[in-house]
């Protein structure tokens, strides 16, 4: 069909596993390059196709790129419509998913980093706050597998790949999600049985020592 | 039965207009309730426990809240005069400037205008530099060309209306007509479009608010050393 789509991005960025287990759910090929941001200076490839925001993922699709994890992922769900559809048909289904993804892009990202950039008393607090939302999350996901009810919807995408983080939180902050949240857990694991996501979590312990350099 | 749509908002929201804009441009028929947002009623509180933020739009008893959630939620009920393009690249395109604008432009303006100092200085520098790369965008990309106006005009109405009262309120300059051309072209249309032009809170009253807010605001970031 001569489509060429291309993603760039840094390796342990959760918002490009997003994107990937979008792209491996529809079955689309693509061609993946690696932008190392420690290694200082972003390609000027990426400085190119992406001028506005200087940031990763950045998808190109036949020469035309797209950014932020969020619009990507509705992208590809709109582009490659004809299978593992990632948002629900019905509008006020597709309003709630993008109210939790919205909720996930403005808490967890943040609530996480707080466990490991603060001590004492603040981390305490910090402690709190992250898992009253993983507690939010964990209501809001019922008694179903997925957020997305049967199988994996945008909700799901958005928030698993915070899965290869916990071990990071739980060594920084001497927590325990499966503690606090078991069925988020199970939640998480039942998505990491699906091969979309298997192969796209980058592996738990690496993320760690990326997080403790 | 009839379709029942109200709308919690508040009185000089830029997030509250975005949602009743579109409504009216569907020509769709809503109940307004005003929010006292210094004072939450639990009606609020109920339908937004997590948020607890207007706008909130209740339709059919379904709640939606996040108004650029609801603009989608609205353009997907209601098809006459889509607000997002067919086109999934462009409709990407529009999403991600209306997000651009809303997380670079808009918080940054906001904090420009009740902060002091270095603060102030930054956030200033950063509201200015969002709003060159909003202009290139609108040079380069024609977007707000044509008589209908859509999602991306309703996500930035904002930068029309709310940011002139923001600067004099804030004592700061970010826009200008002569560095600014393609957005001072596009405020003029936005603004003399009927729907909009009628539907605008009271520039004075917004002053008077806003100029109300900033020092409280301000020592709400900055408790005096005594309080800590």
């Amino acid at each position: 069909m001569g489509e060429e789509v291309i993603l760039l991005d840094f390796w342990p960025s959760m918002f490009r596993m997003r994107v990937r287990i979008a792209l491996a759910e529809k079955g689309v090929k693509y061609e993946y390059r690696d932008e190392d941001l420690l290694k200082g200076g972003k390609s000027r490839y990426l400085l190119q196709v992406n001028p506005a925001h200087k940031k990763i993922p950045v998808l190109i699709h036949n020469g035309k790129p797209i950014s932020k994890s969020s619009i990507i992922v509705q992208y590809i769900n709109e582009v490659w419509n004809d299978k593992a559809p990632l948002l629900p048909s019905n509008p006020y289904e597709r309003a709630q998913a993008r109210v939790w993804t919205d909720y996930i892009d403005k808490k967890v990202y943040d609530a996480g980093r707080k466990l490991w950039t603060t001590t004492g008393e603040e981390q305490e607090a910090a402690k709190k706050d992250f898992f009253e939302i993983f507690k939010t999350l964990e209501g809001q996901l019922g008694g179903e597998p997925y957020f997305g009810e049967e199988n994996l919807g945008y909700v799901d995408v958005y928030l698993i790949p915070y899965y290869c983080w916990f071990h990071a939180y739980e060594t920084m902050a001497n927590i325990s999600m499966e503690g606090e949240c078991p069925k988020l857990v199970a939640w998480a694991k039942r998505c990491a049985q699906k091969k979309s996501v298997s192969e796209s979590l980058v592996d738990e312990k690496k993320i760690s020592g990326f997080v403790l350099k | 039965m009839a379709t029942q749509v109200k709308l919690l908002g508040f009185w000089c929201s830029p997030f509250s207009f975005r949602v009743e804009w579109a409504l009216k441009l569907k020509g769709v028929d809503y109940d307004y309730i005003e929010e006292d947002i210094f004072n939450k009623s639990s009606t609020l509180l109920e339908l937004n426990p997590v948020h607890k933020k207007v706008p909130v739009l209740v339709h059919d008893n379904k709640v939606i809240s996040e108004s650029f959630v609801i603009l989608e939620y609205v353009d997907e009920t209601w098809e006459q005069n889509p607000l997002l393009p067919k086109d999934p690249y462009e409709r990407a395109t529009a999403r991600f400037w209306a997000k651009f604008a809303e997380e670079k432009l808009l918080d940054a303006a906001w904090t420009a205008m009740w902060s002091k100092g270095e603060t102030k200085e930054k956030a200033l520098k950063d509201s200015i530099e969002a709003l060159e790369k909003i202009e290139g965008e609108f040079k380069e990309k024609r977007h707000f060309e044509g008589e209908s106006i859509g999602y991306l005009d309703l996500a930035v109405g904002w930068i029309a209306y709310w940011l002139p009262v923001w600067e004099e309120v804030g004592s700061m300059q970010i826009f200008s007509q002569e560095k600014f051309p393609a957005i001072t072209g596009w405020m003029a249309k936005f603004l003399s479009h009927p729907l909009i032009k009628d539907n605008l809170p009271p520039k004075d009253k917004m002053h008077v608010y806003f100029e109300g807010r900033r020092d409280p605001i301000y020592n709400y970031f900055n408790p005096k050393p005594e309080d800590n």
